[in-house]
């Protein structure tokens, strides 16, 4: 499931995204075995059309290995394991392909609102049969799948069972009978064949996905070669050219089964009968073997698994997120977030009252420092970097707002264990420094002056206002006064560097205010 | 962007104390007076708990026969958002009707004019306003139900969810780091958002 259509990443105004830096990445970084992306990497600010490769801070990975930020779109996955996502049971991964990727328990979506299904009894309707607990009380009593959500039930379509435990169990017989069903697992044999002639070394180690993200096409030529669209590609599939000539002769495939095609006369029936009974778009598409248009050819699905999913940064292959075994855990064994490693950086209050065209507004920037050494921060607006970026197409630079940063440079002070901040008094002759608006705990907020800039010929109602900053994060320099302070206060802070070193660090964000 | 600073009257709120009976340390819950308890004996609160006002909590449905239960058992740094329901969940089994527990963990925020008759509700759950949780419904840890979301009963909602729509159905999962969000969200609002005065 792609991870890109959260709210949070339709970027509802206000926000703060953080830019990937595999975003500029071509691959001359991409082959940089010096793997120094700190601060000469980054230089171009996000443009208005790059809004999908920015992430909220809670969604980038970060790779202890290559000292770098890693989004989703840069990171490779594996499978962990499997699981039915409504009865929650573990699907060991050697029967999952014989069970086509679904629940085989008692777990069904309904066919038409994709809601799961519920078993009841016939016999006694007031007493809803658990599907854990003995309820045959009496013999020769039916069971039925009911949804709860749309009132659809298994009766419509004469679907019945005799005990209400191990529906898919029962259904099986029913299902492999099927025409359509028969006609996908010869054609499945059949180009199994087709890959076992020779495909004994082209994949490598690793499942396809792993293939998929290391480059270059993973298919087997021979199965290319006999999908008519796809022939051309053969060649592109293998990478090395040892083309071995084909030992044994493979039989074209012929249907065994005559799978039932939608008829002139079927589609008249339905023009006359109207949509009423026309199943929508997205019932077809969930029902995977044939795309059935009336309502009533319409049968329960078994549940799709789900997948818990091991991450790696693609670049170095070593592990960021690897989840416990177990399906219903939430631990993680390795789990390496950004979050924990760069400043978080919000929107804090006081929120400005309204943003006005050509009017300055005062933003309030918090940053939080997660680690437990000092950082200091130094920002740059586009703006301010107009100089090293010359020849930069000024449209498709999504800031359009004048910045001013007040405090361009600063420090955070260590992020310490909650009662230890108690003894400390919260630092106020911070504040007196000239833009920076509180200090305290492992946070600085700053004031940063916004005036959004009317564009010159502006046909949207609308225009959200946004800009660029550029974060330079690096560990503070123990000379600096306001330190010196915080690291007597503190003394336990010394133990605990090296736990997580601070590396130099350049990245984008984008803060969005709304729209004017 | 942080959640906006929320100011309440004091004299609205009534704080609990630790309770001399109660071993485990449920202090801090903040309970609106314009709310309605309904069966304050069968409901329990773990600490930090704020209760807004015009919420509804029936501690009263409980099952019959049995002598004192918790009905409701609400753990800590959970928000109930204003004009929201929690009612417990019910059923006929074998010809008798009857109520049955429900469990809501830590760090759960329901949002306003929501409707709650789930079986369980796990630790670091968001659900958004306008949304109805249908009776048994089970939400595990580290979920998030979008706004308007309409969870049908019986639904059993995974770890790293989020669901939404009518009838509400995966449409993403969560990051990994979720828990640490939901938890660091939940603390601030308590103590630095949710103020007197
Ligand atoms: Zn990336
Ligand atoms: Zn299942
Ligand atoms: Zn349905
Ligand atoms: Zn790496």
């Amino acid at each position: 499931m792609a991870t890109t259509v959260l709210d949070e990443l339709r970027l509802p105004a206000p926000f703060v995204s953080y830019q990937c830096p595999c975003h500029h990445l071509d691959p001359r970084y991409e082959n940089d075995e010096s793997g120094d992306l700190s601060v000469d990497a980054v230089t171009d600010p996000p443009r208005s059309a790059d809004i999908l490769s920015l992430f909220p801070v809670a969604r980038l990975y970060y790779c202890e290995h290559c000292h770098r930020i890693c989004c989703p779109v840069c990171i490779q996955e594996e499978i962990a394991c499997y699981y039915c996502p409504n009865c929650l049971f573990e699907v060991p991964t050697a029967s999952v392909k014989a069970e086509k990727n679904r629940c085989g328990r008692n777990c069904f979506e309904c066919p038409v609102c994709e809601n799961t299904l519920n078993v009841v009894s016939m016999v006694d309707p007031a007493t809803p049969s658990e599907p854990n607990s003995p309820t045959a009380t009496a013999a020769g009593n039916t069971h039925y799948l009911t949804c709860g959500a749309c009132r659809w039930d298994s009766l419509e379509i004469g679907m019945q069972f005799d005990r209400p435990t191990g529906l898919a169990t029962q259904l099986q017989p029913l299902e492999e009978a099927r025409k359509d069903v028969q006609e996908f697992e010869n054609l499945r044999q059949h180009f199994e064949k087709v890959i076992k002639v020779k495909d004994t070394a082209s994949t490598g180690p690793g499942g396809l996905l792993r293939g998929l993200s290391g480059g270059g096409l993973n298919l087997p030529s021979s199965l290319l070669a006999t999908i008519p669209g796809l022939a051309s590609f053969a060649s592109l599939g293998r990478r090395s050219s040892t083309r071995v000539p084909r030992e044994t002769k493979l039989e074209r495939y012929s249907s065994s089964v005559e799978v039932l095609q939608d008829t002139e006369a079927d589609w008249e029936y339905l023009l006359r009968s109207g949509s009423a009974d026309v199943t929508s778009l997205q019932q077809r598409l969930h029902q995977p073997n044939d795309k059935v248009i009336d309502k009533k050819a319409l049968y329960p699905q078994r549940i799709q698994l789900r997948t818990k999913r091991l991450k790696r940064c693609r670049k170095c292959e070593h592990i960021v997120v690897k989840p416990e075994h177990k399906a219903q855990s939430t631990r993680f064994n390795i789990k390496m977030m950004a979050m924990n490693y760069i400043p978080k950086i919000t929107i804090a209050h006081p929120f400005p009252q309204s943003l006005q065209w050509n009017v300055a507004s005062r933003v309030v920037l918090r940053f939080t420092n997660p680690l437990e050494v000092p950082v200091s921060i130094a920002l740059a607006t586009t703006q301010s970097l107009v100089g090293q970026n010359e020849g930069g197409d000024e449209h498709s630079d999504m800031t359009n707002c004048q910045v001013t940063l007040l405090a361009p440079n600063f420090t955070i002070d260590a992020a310490k264990d909650i009662w230890n901040y108690e003894d400390e008094a919260t630092s106020d002759q911070a504040s007196n420094v000239v833009g920076v608006h509180e200090r305290a705990k492992n946070f600085t907020s700053i004031i940063v002056q916004v005036t959004p800039i009317l564009p010159p010929s502006s046909s949207a109602l609308t225009v959200p206002i946004q800009f660029a900053l550029l974060v330079h994060v690096r560990p503070a320099e123990p000379a600096l006064p306001a330190l010196a302070t915080a690291a007597t206060a503190a003394s336990d802070v010394d133990t605990k560097i090296g736990k997580r070193s601070v590396r130099p660090l350049a990245f984008w964000v984008a803060v969005g205010l709304g729209d004017l | 962007m942080e959640s906006a600073l929320c100011h309440y009257d004091k004299r609205e709120y009534i704080e609990t104390v630790r309770v001399p009976w109660c071993v485990r340390e449920d202090t801090g819950n903040k309970v609106s007076r314009k709310s309605v308890i309904c069966g304050s004996q069968n409901i329990v609160l773990g600490g930090k708990t704020i209760i807004r006002k015009d919420c509804i909590v029936r501690g009263d449905l409980r099952r019959t026969g049995t002598g004192h239960a918790v009905v409701v058992a609400i753990g800590r740094y959970c928000f109930l958002g204003e004009r929201c329901v929690i009612r417990p969940p019910y059923k006929t089994y074998k010809g008798v009707f009857n109520y049955y527990p429900m469990k809501i963990a830590d760090h759960v925020v329901v949002g306003q004019d929501s409707v709650v008759e789930a079986a369980q509700i796990g630790s670091y759950v968001h659900i958004g306003k306008n949304c109805v949780i249908g009776r048994f419904a089970i939400i595990k840890d580290c979920c998030r139900i979008l706004d308007g979301a309409v969870v049908p009963p019986n639904t059993v909602v995974p770890s790293f969810s989020v669901f939404g729509g009518n009838p509400a159905r995966l449409v993403d999962e969560l990051p990994e780091s979720i828990q640490e969000v939901y938890e660091t969200q939940t603390k601030e609002f308590y103590y630095d958002k949710f103020l007197a005065g």
